[in-house]
């Protein structure tokens, strides 16, 4: 009975000491040194200061926010729109045809983004394939010029984003009891009402799981803006990485990194006080 | 008891400062066929999980074959579990599940085969060794549980209500098939279960328990002919509580006679079922006293005054409350 | 009564396409004679020769390789032992430290790169394998952790209390019964953590050091300054190994 004690103490030890050494402790830093005054070279002086806190809400910086939050919000509303019916539909094929989409799923979702992104390149670069196509039907007569652009930025996000959104939404529809639709369709319901009243409902945790694992990355993915937008696109996540590599102003970095957070935690709490869990959905 | 296997001595538990057993005390005899018999909560799965040595008590002393095991590890004890569930390993086949116990004692592999085989022909499940716990019904993994304990020839054998998950018929047939098993491997058997007829059926012995207590051990006979409390008389017998206004008495139904009695009263159920027929009468005190016989309903309807009676010797005084 | 409609088996195959579609693309182009990736010149393996031929993806290559196995190599260890202990009675700072542990997976990669980065400059850490590993077995655990935990709480007790019922010790029984009943999600979390952790691109650029590149840094890189074909042969030979791996872990799994 001791030796037991004493062997889930043991066995606790490792993720205590690596989650308090390396992700409590660095988070405290950040926070810590998003309060104190860059150094005129490298690294930061320990004057406390807000500075860079009112800096982060200069209307340059706060227009990057809320860009940045922007496309979070718009490439998460796609992802619901095409993801949500994608996974539902999924879950009603039978189960040869589940098995087989599933793989189809897998192979793009365990496949490298930056190597998915590269057929986007392909496709929307001047006089890349999309325009090649549009000039041939003969819908446009000059290559557009897509990459490098909101659109294309926006279609990179959903694109990387939207096998997340299918899988968990996926998950919780095969979880689901048809027999309870069929209750609400012999108790009255038409098919909208019941796919309102009882499937929405249902598949709801899957649902919100998606959109937390669409937004949160969503708001940091500074890589999709960068390869199909150019420098035309700044996104926070871009300003943090050019702040740290380029100008060397650590405490800003921090000072934007700790806003970052604080807006994901909110959501994500927002999220946990909705769907009465922490668990995501479909991959836990 | 001359040869005494198992004795439990004073056995107290209790979860989260709820006293689930309280000085349980219990011997039983080389060969028998014991069954706890309570519903559940009653503390029957809690005293079997103590002999197994997947709990300790709070105090009290377990003796097997003459030795304490109260704080021996459950492997070091000679006394193996068919559990409720089966908890059939998944992903080991029919014949490893079953080898198993014996290739932790390092038998040879070709004795381990044999003994499997011979464990599978005594419940009847020849020919199964390669098939996975999940491809087997309810039945047949319920056989596999029993045989994988069987194997290792224990002293005891626990069941923890093994045939919970079955269907009634299944659930016969195992019955008759437990019973015939126990008697060719001479192996004693504590059994649990909450289902009286199931008790009253297969047991040598039966233990009663309520809220942590017994209520009573005895044969079966015993039990269900002369209950010693109100619990007993209406948990296994399904009997009559008649209070004469000093003393409380156990009335078996099948012993009530209608139409002719001293009792006078109304009636207020009147059922049939499976050649039984049942009728409830509401004494004049408010008493309800249930009559039943075999045959045909008679031709009675509630609401019919009617005058019941029965022997004094069917009176079996109990103690307790009604 | 589950019923599709043709409307619905049309969605789904319209996503699906388009969802292959720049794979695909990828794919062909890469045996491009041309070195513009809008025009087709025919057919050519100029580009897998070069590949061959490039000492340092080569060298990127094995750098993702040993990183990724040292990444999951911690994950194992720490999620699997955390997963276990955390199994029974909870301490008091069970539920703090597991979420803090999963936390890496919940934000967004550029703050932990950014806070990475600003810790081990701090710490005087080399900048280099030490700090990749740990950078990226901080996201690996998560994984591990939370899905052999969920698995643990799928199990049913009696399945080890039979094990120990039937002669089997303390060790025997982990041994016997508890891993490899594990094994499914240890398994699953490991593939996952090898995956992220070599397609990681954003706490990689923050934690690397001068000497080590690693694949997935290089093809940044390189698509940054504009797509060059040879990527297109290198995502190929990627993509065929993933679809490899799919295929075997899918079988296996059938077993």
């Amino acid at each position: 009975m001791k030796n037991k004690k004493i062997k889930e103490y043991l066995l606790r030890i490792p993720i205590y000491a690596f989650t308090l050494l390396f992700v409590v402790l660095p988070l405290v830093y950040m926070v810590v040194i998003s309060f104190l005054t860059k150094a005129s070279t490298w690294g930061f002086d320990l004057t406390p200061t807000l500075d860079n806190y009112k800096k982060v809400f200069e209307p340059f910086y706060l227009n990057i926010f809320l860009q940045s939050l922007k496309l979070a919000l718009a490439s998460t509303l796609l992802v619901i729109l095409i993801g949500y019916p994608f996974g539902y539909f999924m879950g009603r094929l039978d189960m040869k045809w589940k098995r087989r989409m599933m793989m189809l799923l897998m192979i793009p979702f365990w496949t490298s983004g930056l190597i998915r992104l590269n057929g986007w390149i392909i496709i929307f670069r001047s006089n890349g394939v999309l325009d090649k196509v549009l000039m041939f039907l003969g819908i446009t007569k000059s290559p557009l010029k897509l990459l490098y652009t909101y659109p294309a930025v926006l279609v990179g996000m959903v694109y990387f984003l939207l096998p997340f959104m299918i899988l968990s939404v996926y998950s919780s529809v095969e979880k689901m009891d048809w027999s309870l639709i069929e209750a609400s369709r012999d108790l009255g319901a038409s098919k909208m009402e019941a796919f309102l009243t009882v499937t929405l409902r249902l598949t709801m945790p899957g649902l919100l799981s998606g959109v937390v694992l669409t937004f949160v990355p969503s708001m940091g993915l500074f890589y999709i803006s960068d390869i199909l937008g150019g420098n035309k696109i700044v996104l926070i996540g871009s300003v943090i990485v050019e702040q740290l590599t380029k100008l060397r102003n650590i405490p800003f970095a921090a000072a934007l990194s700790v806003i970052l957070m604080l807006l994901t935690t909110l959501f994500l709490r927002i999220y946990k006080r909705i769907s009465g869990t922490g668990e995501l959905e479909g991959l836990f | 008891m001359t040869d005494t296997i198992l004795s439990l001595e004073n056995i107290e538990k209790s979860f989260d400062g709820e006293k689930v057993l309280k000085n349980i005390s219990l011997d039983i005899g080389r060969g028998e066929f014991v069954t706890l018999l309570g519903s559940s909560g009653c503390g029957k799965t809690t005293t079997i999980r103590i002999v197994a040595g997947l709990l300790t008590p709070d105090s009290g002393k377990v003796v097997l074959n003459g030795k304490d095991i109260t704080m021996l590890a459950p492997e070091k004890r000679d006394v193996n579990t068919v559990f409720q569930n089966y908890a059939l390993f998944p992903h080991m086949n029919v014949e490893k599940n079953i080898g198993y116990g014996l290739k932790l004692k390092k038998l040879p592999a070709n004795e381990i085969k044999a003994e499997v085989e011979k464990a599978l022909s005594l419940v009847q499940l020849e020919g199964f060794e390669k098939r996975n716990p999940s491809q087997l019904s309810g039945g047949q993994k319920q056989r596999v549980a029993i045989a994988r304990a069987i194997v290792n020839k224990p002293s005891v054998l626990l069941l923890d209500e093994p045939l919970g998950a079955l269907d009634l018929m299944l659930r016969r047939q195992m019955q008759t098939e437990l019973k015939k098993l126990q008697k060719a491997l001479g192996i004693t058997f504590i059994y649990i279960t909450h289902d009286q007829e199931e008790a009253l059926n297969m047991s040598s012995r039966i233990v009663v328990m309520r809220n942590g207590n017994i209520e009573q051990i005895g044969t079966p006979s015993e039990v269900y002919d002369t209950p010693k409390t109100a619990f007993v008389a209406e948990f296994v017998g399904g009997a009559n509580l008649y209070n004469d206004g000093k003393r409380l008495f156990a009335i078996r139904s099948e012993h009530v006679r209608l139409g002719v009695g001293d009792y006078d009263g109304v009636v207020v159920e009147n059922s049939f079922t499976a050649g039984l027929s049942k009728v409830k009468v509401r004494l004049k005190d408010g008493q309800e006293i249930t009559s039943s016989h075999m045959g045909m309903n008679i031709n009675l309807k509630i609401g019919d005054e009617i005058s019941i009676g029965w022997n004094k010797n069917d009176m079996v005084e109990v103690e307790g409350e009604k | 009564m589950k019923k599709v409609s043709k409307a619905a088996v049309i969605f789904l195959a319209v996503i699906t396409v388009l969802n292959y579609l720049p794979i695909i693309l990828t794919v062909v182009y890469s045996f491009n004679k041309s070195k513009l990736s809008s025009v087709w010149e025919g057919f050519s393996l100029d580009w897998y020769k070069m590949l061959l031929g490039d000492g340092d993806i080569k060298k990127a290559l094995l750098n993702s390789i040993i990183l990724a196995f040292l990444a999951c190599v911690l994950a194992l260890i720490i999620g699997v032992s955390a997963a276990l202990a955390m199994r029974g009675k909870k301490l008091f700072f069970d539920d703090f430290i597991s979420n803090f542990a999963s936390l890496p997976i919940m934000i967004p990669e550029i703050i932990l790169g950014m806070v990475f980065m600003a810790i081990f400059s701090y710490m005087n850490l080399p900048f280099g394998f030490v700090t990749m590993t740990i950078a990226h077995a901080s996201f690996c655990v998560p994984y591990v952790f939370l899905i052999v935990r969920a698995r643990l709480m799928g199990m049913d007790l009696s399945l080890e209390e039979a094990a120990r019922d039937l002669g089997a010790s303390e060790f025997e029984t982990f041994r016997d019964v508890t891993l490899p009943y594990i094994l499914p999600g240890i398994a699953s979390g490991l593939l996952l953590s090898f995956a992220m952790s070599f397609d990681d691109v954003v706490i990689s650029i923050f934690t690397t050091g001068p000497s080590v590149n690693t694949l997935a840094i290089k093809i940044y890189t390189k698509m940054k300054t504009g797509i060059t074909p040879e990527i297109n042969a290198l995502a190929t030979v990627i993509l065929v190994i993933t679809v490899l791996i799919i295929f075997i872990s899918e079988k296996t799994r059938k077993e």
